[in-house]
């Protein structure tokens, strides 16, 4: 009976604010960890330096010097570039094995994408370790290479350059770019393929016309995770890039830990963050190009 | 100019086996063009294989497959001059429903202008003037698959394929696809062959059904003669619905029921020119039985028997009833007749020249 009564008492206020308190973790969460160091880090920007020391302020100086120098804008040039190519390099390298465990795999589907996340079970630091001694001018592939006699003096580019950079963000990120496609690609219904085929479009033009354009979400989400990823990325550039061609994260390290000048990292930092944001913002608007197109 | 063969589609001795289990075994089949055929059987009676062959999506183990007498064996889907209406329309999403339509016309190199004047013709065939910049999303059901059938009548293809074409609508809007098929397949003149589970569908569209049962052609005929003049068992089961009777030829002609009080006299014609002893099975139809105390003159088979049951479905009642050594019998007959009584024995009669022999 009392039961019964209880119900229609709930206020529709609290009927309502009850599903919403579920999502308050992940508001805290947000606050505690995103906004409020964000907000310090843009907080910093604006201020000075004085003989290592921090002056509160507010200039934008910091912003302007970025530009100013150009050690930092070709470091920040050269982040763009290497993540840009990544993510390409990484898309055309995880479509045909996204297509296979989708659509050519049958019962090794489950197995194959274990494999496909098998990687992120051992460190970072320990993969491009391992790679350090496959790429080292006295590394597996040059020991190959020579043996072969393909080249008389070991291939001295593969380790401490942007190339290997490249190659150990690559090897990194594949799995992540395979993913988000793997998914897309099992959303088109292989009646789809089978009626392009019908209607005269050879295998080529069914790629185009049908597969590709039915995969763009998937595309968008791992271009993303690429981009955005290697935009900051700071291991990898660190343990291989060696040094002499510094990446944006690097730089932003370099100003606080050893130049000591917060605002100026603080303000690179910012760049960096607006970078990943417009990237973002561009990907939210293709997912929904793309999402509307596939909703069936 | 070499002599166009009169048939659109032939299968010669086709077959297809997976591993030990053959899909589709020896079928041959003579298309003629501008026929409406379909395909009818059971779900894995092979009928899906037969369609995807003349598609070239499945490749038969043995045999030929010619499209407008030519061999297509080695042609792929994309070389044939074949559309296929999919079972679940097969629309591509990312496509408005002109772009649908236009797609196959793309394929094959149209100029722009006359694409645009082809899609605007068909959307007027298909009863979907205006809806040409709509997403498929947004269609119904029943408007989808007229865009799957308008996407594939727009190429004027050797042969239109239909898989199921109408089996995700609801009656009503079924009945009404039908006759608007039916209107279209006259109007365009093009081949059309169809795959359905549904005997009362293929009566009403075809020209011709082609009854399968385990992966073999078991009739190919005209709807009458397949109701009329069953070739087996198995389509006078099917097809329509029928009372069987396991019965012997004996001498002089007479049949002889095995169960039935019954012996019928029968004509050269309807014995098919089976011999004195072969076994066989009497094909009596429901509507052809008279159920009452008195029995029309010219019904000369009359057997006495319980009525079970007595379902009314509008027009027709169905009565069902059993012999006292359990045979059971269904006679349909109009709803305006005095229906017998539950329970009750009534006598249960037909003509014996509207009886049909198969091989038993």
């Amino acid at each position: 009976m009392s039961a019964a009564h209880d119900i229609p008492r709930r206020r529709p206020l609290l009927r309502a604010a009850l599903p919403a308190a579920g999502l308050l973790p992940l508001v805290l969460w947000q606050i505690v960890f995103f906004v409020v160091p964000v907000a310090l880090i843009f907080g910093v920007s604006v201020w000075r330096t004085q003989s290592y020391r921090l002056i509160p302020a507010f200039t934008f100086d910091n912003y302007i010097a970025i530009f100013a120098r150009p050690a930092i804008w070709r470091a920040l040039l050269l982040s763009v570039e290497t993540a840009a190519f990544v993510t390409v390099a990484c898309a055309v390298l995880a479509f045909p094995v996204a297509y296979f465990i989708a659509k050519k795999a049958g019962r090794w589907r489950g197995l194959l994408l274990v494999a496909v996340i098998a990687p992120f079970w051992i460190s970072i630091v320990m993969r491009v370790a391992a790679w350090r001694l496959l790429l080292g001018e006295r590394g597996v592939i040059n020991q190959v290479a020579m043996t072969l006699g393909l080249t008389d003096a070991p291939m001295s580019f593969l380790l401490y350059s942007p190339v290997s950079t490249a190659i150990g963000l690559i090897y990194a990120y594949l799995p992540l770019y395979v993913l988000p496609l793997y998914a897309a690609i099992s959303n088109i219904h292989d009646n789809w393929i089978e009626a392009a085929l019908d209607l005269n479009a050879s295998p080529a033009r069914t790629f185009f016309e049908v597969i590709l354009p039915l995969s763009a979400p998937g595309l968008v989400v791992g271009a993303v995770f690429c981009f955005v990823f290697g935009l900051g990325e700071f291991v990898t550039p660190a343990l291989l890039g060696g040094g002499k061609q510094l990446m944006f994260s690097q730089v932003i390290q370099d100003e606080f830990q050893r130049r000591l000048d917060w605002p100026s990292g603080a303000a690179m930092a910012v760049v960096l963050l607006v970078l990943v944001f417009a990237a973002l913002a561009l990907s939210m608007k293709w997912i929904r190009r793309a999402s509307g197109e596939t909703g069936l | 100019m070499t002599e166009r063969s009169p048939n659109a589609v032939e299968l010669r001795a086709v077959s297809k086996v997976y591993g030990a289990s053959a899909a589709v075994r020896d079928v041959s089949m003579e298309i003629a063009r501008g026929a409406f055929v379909t395909i009818l059987g059971p779900s894995g009676c092979g009928k899906s294989t037969l369609l995807r062959m003349i598609s070239g999506f499945v490749t038969p183990s043995s045999g030929d497959v010619l499209i407008d007498g030519v061999s297509v064996l080695g042609a792929a889907p994309y070389e044939r001059d074949t559309a296929m209406v999919f079972q679940d329309y097969a629309l591509f999403p990312h496509r408005t429903v002109a772009q649908n339509l236009a797609f196959g016309l793309r394929m094959r190199r149209i100029a722009k202008d006359e694409i645009a004047r082809r899609v605007e013709a068909m959307l007027e065939l298909v009863n979907l003037r205006g809806f040409g910049d709509r997403r498929v999303s947004q269609m119904s059901g029943g408007q989808a698959q007229r865009v799957a059938l308008g996407r594939a009548l727009i190429v004027r293809p050797a042969v239109l394929l239909l898989d199921e074409p109408l089996g995700a609508l609801d009656l009503k809007l079924r009945k009404q696809m039908q006759a608007e098929l039916k209107t279209i397949h006259r109007d365009l003149g093009l081949t059309f062959v169809a795959v359905t589970h549904d005997q009362e569908e293929a009566l009403t569209l075809s020209d011709r059904i082609a009854v399968m049962n385990g992966g073999a052609l078991e009739q190919f005929d005209t709807p009458e003669n397949l109701y009329r003049r069953p070739a087996t068992r198995f389509v006078a089961d099917f097809v329509g619905n029928a009372n069987l009777f396991d019965a012997r030829i004996g001498g002089g002609g007479r049949v002889a029921a095995d169960s039935l009080p019954l012996t019928l006299d029968l004509s050269a014609a309807q014995r098919g020119g089976r011999g004195e002893g072969t076994r066989v099975a009497l094909v009596v139809r429901p509507e052809t039985i008279a159920v009452g105390a008195a029995a029309p003159a010219h019904h000369d088979c009359r057997v006495e028997a319980r009525v079970d049951e007595i379902m009314f479905s509008g027009a027709v009642q169905q009565i069902t009833g059993h012999l006292p050594d359990g045979t059971r019998l269904t006679a349909h007959q109009s709803a305006a007749l005095p229906a017998p009584e539950r329970g009750a024995t009534a006598i249960f009669s037909w003509p014996g020249q509207s009886v049909w022999l198969v091989d038993g």
